[in-house]
């Protein structure tokens, strides 16, 4: 009788406190969800074009509070190495072929990472309620439906996102995509979520480009929460680190 | 001359990289090592010649030796059938030991990184005239990778100071020179066609014999410099001061017997500063950047001597100041678009102001790509001009005859995870007096393997 009452209560003041929120505050809520906390992982991202054709990479990460670096483990773009500075405001990329480290002009940031569906500012810690304005567009069932639309002089590639937020744990379960034409262009889906170290992380999750009919999925292999790492490996000048110098800092990578 | 013990260290380099390639699993548990295959076919229509260039295997190990230390090492063989295209000689197979080095992670404390072996420091914000990367030659052995750099012997310090800010200290022997491609022996330099001006003095051509003249292994011919790279607002910016001995070797004497028709070319090198700036930014969503580049050399003269005697001498470097620079802004056009790229250049990377303040010509490359199909499709065109220096009397007729044009369509895909392949073809309109003309490539179709594993 008494855990009865207890969920009652929890029940009631979550869904009093929920129905309070203003978009923007759903919005960040869900931000605080998927923000990228200092952490390190091991993922596969599998690239499947309309055709048929299928590309498969390993991608190793790293984050550490607003700065976030992967690099690429295998493949032709094996060494490419991606480094997201204050929440993908600055974004460095690291060309193993030519051992040449070089800042992404904006405009090139919503171009596609090694032929996959998602564009650099998408691969970045991005914080969405920070580069876009929130208007909510439904709270019935058990999504709160968004309407997000880029902050005046932010480029982020699209002219609108629509997004579905579960109310009771703010983890983004859809993100709907417009381009500058105001037509669909992608579809987010995350497909499979897991709490680890008490944290929800996103394990599986899939990039539909509606134009081209092109997925991409990215599938978390393994991920370890730490509270600290080096910051080392977070500046442009350390992103030509070989992947041997990473598993030896974390063996976690081997 | 002080390339034996510097040659023979070499060996011992590609010795202990074999070693770690073949044995590393006796005793490591831990290495990565990947392959990467390059061929091309290229067909001269001008000279109808079907040939194999840029082909190499290359090998790289990488090796952590604890949490703070690592060992890199690459080994590229490389294939060269352009003899006959270029210089009338045989095929060559040649070894080239590339990035080779130990890294030592906070030494001598923390924040610090100390780099020993061969190895590249790359500065440079341009994309194709990278007037700042002059810490290692260019190497000239593929006409169709001609940014490419040599790796040479350097100890480097690092300091980083936060994120964004670092200064580096390097110092080495600066033993190497550019490379061409003429096969097996590192130190050659660009041969002078002595033989074709040799009748003028002695009635008949001849045979030439080259030595190299280079500046000794003491304390006071070492390459050595500093790099400041820091961070303000949206944009980067790296400042660096170097001395070394120009990688380009010039004939300083030539030496000609008339009795036996035979000539010595005695080419040298000269020590050269450089004082350089680059920065790379962001503006209105566009990618900027330049570089520009101070150098001076000392004063430079070629000495044509018959039988002993002084018959001409040339003045080719001055020992002034001048400068060098690019510029260059790149943007991805919305929605997938186009990707468009444009530099101006002041002066080739390796252009010097010669005597009579000419030399320092003006270049420009455009170039529009667009990807399809997740990027396995890469479609693209270069445009690039080259605008010899006028005098301020020059009327457009000069300048059409001082200016050449090239024209570089290309296509890639990408096949798989690890091959790509692609075609393309450069077409030179060059008038007699520049320099496009002088490298002789008229119109080359050529198609390109590259296999990574």
């Amino acid at each position: 009788m008494k855990r009865s009452l207890n969920v009652i209560l929890l029940f009631i003041i979550t869904a009093g406190y929920s129905f309070g929120l203003s978009a923007i505050q759903i919005m960040r809520k869900a931000d605080e969800v998927f923000t990228q906390k200092t952490s390190l992982s091991v993922s596969r991202m599998i690239i499947t074009t309309s055709g048929g054709g299928k590309r498969a990479f390993l991608q190793w990460g790293m984050s550490l509070g607003s700065r976030s670096v992967n690099k690429f483990a295998s493949g032709f773009v094996k060494g490419l190495t991606m480094l997201s500075v204050n929440d993908g405001d600055e974004i460095w990329v690291y060309f193993a072929s030519s051992g040449r480290t070089r800042r992404l002009a904006s405009s090139a940031r919503n171009s596609g990472v090694a032929g996959s569906d998602f564009s650099y500012n998408d691969m970045s810690n991005t914080k969405y309620s920070k580069s876009y304005k929130c208007r909510l567009l439904s709270s019935s069932g058990s999504d709160y439906s968004l309407e997000l639309k880029p902050k005046k002089n932010t480029d982020t590639g699209y002219s609108k996102l629509i997004v579905n937020v579960d109310k009771k744990s703010f983890i983004t379960k859809k993100i709907l995509y417009y381009n500058q034409d105001g037509g669909e262009f992608k579809r987010l889906l995350i497909k499979k979520v897991k709490i680890i170290s008490g944290i929800i992380t996103p394990m599986e999750f899939e990039m539909k480009n509606l134009i081209t009919g092109n997925v991409t999925e990215v599938e978390i292999i393994k991920i370890k929460y730490l509270n600290r790492l080096r910051r080392i490996f977070f500046s442009s000048g350390g992103l030509s680190r070989t992947l041997e110098t990473w598993k030896a800092v974390y063996p976690f990578f081997k | 001359m002080y390339y034996k013990p510097v040659w023979n260290l070499n060996k011992f380099l590609y010795a202990m990289l074999f070693f770690l390639i073949f044995f590393q699993n006796r005793f490591v548990h831990s290495y990565d090592l990947s392959f990467l295959f390059q061929t091309d076919i290229r067909y001269s229509v001008e000279k109808g010649i079907l040939s194999l260039g840029g082909t190499f295997v290359e090998t790289k190990i990488d090796q952590a030796l604890g949490s703070s230390a690592a060992v890199s090492g690459g080994i590229r063989l490389s294939y060269y059938s352009m003899r006959e295209y270029l210089q009338n000689e045989g095929d060559i197979v040649e070894a080239e030991l590339r990035n080779t080095y130990l890294d030592l992670f906070d030494f001598p404390v923390k924040n610090f990184e100390l780099r020993i072996g061969k190895q590249r420091i790359n500065i440079g914000k341009s994309d194709f005239f990278r007037h700042l990367d002059v810490v290692n030659p260019p190497d000239f052995s593929d006409e169709l990778r001609f940014d490419e750099r040599v790796s040479s012997l350097l100890l480097r310090l690092k300091w980083t100071l936060g994120f964004d800010t670092s200064w580096m200290f390097f110092i080495g022997p600066g033993i190497d020179t550019a490379r061409y491609a003429y096969g097996t022996d590192p130190y050659r330099a660009m041969r002078l066609e002595v033989e074709s001006y040799m009748p003028a003095y002695t009635g008949a051509p001849g045979s030439a014999a080259d030595i190299f003249r280079l500046p000794e292994l003491r304390a006071e011919n070492m390459l050595y410099g500093l790099i400041f790279s820091s961070k303000i607002g949206k944009f980067d910016f790296s400042f660096l001061a170097v001395s070394r001995f120009n990688p380009i070797l010039m004939p300083e004497e030539i030496l000609i017997d008339s009795t036996d028709s035979s000539a010595s070319i005695i080419y040298s090198t000269r020590r050269e500063y450089v004082i350089g700036l680059g920065a790379a930014g962001d503006v209105l969503g566009a990618g900027v950047w330049v570089e520009i580049a101070a150098k001076k050399s000392r004063g430079f003269s070629t000495v044509v001597k018959v039988d002993g005697s002084i018959v001409e001498n040339s003045s080719l470097l001055t020992d002034e100041w001048f400068f060098t620079w690019s510029a260059g802004i790149d943007y991805n056009f919305k929605n997938n678009g186009p990707y468009l790229n444009i530099e101006f250049s002041h002066g080739f990377f390796t252009e010097m102001q010669n005597s009579t303040g000419e030399g320092i010509n003006d270049y420009l490359v455009i170039t529009i790509q667009k990807k399809y199909s997740s990027d396995r499709i890469n479609l693209g065109l270069s445009l690039g001009f080259e605008f010899d220096k006028l005098t301020n009397s020059a009327d457009f007729d000069d300048f059409k005859r001082h200016t050449a044009w090239f024209t570089g369509p290309f296509f890639k895909y990408s096949l798989g995870n690890n091959v790509e392949l692609e075609t393309g073809l450069f077409w030179v309109t060059a008038p007699k007096e520049t320099s496009f003309e002088v490298s002789d490539m008229r119109a080359l179709f050529y198609f390109k393997t590259a296999a990574k594993f």
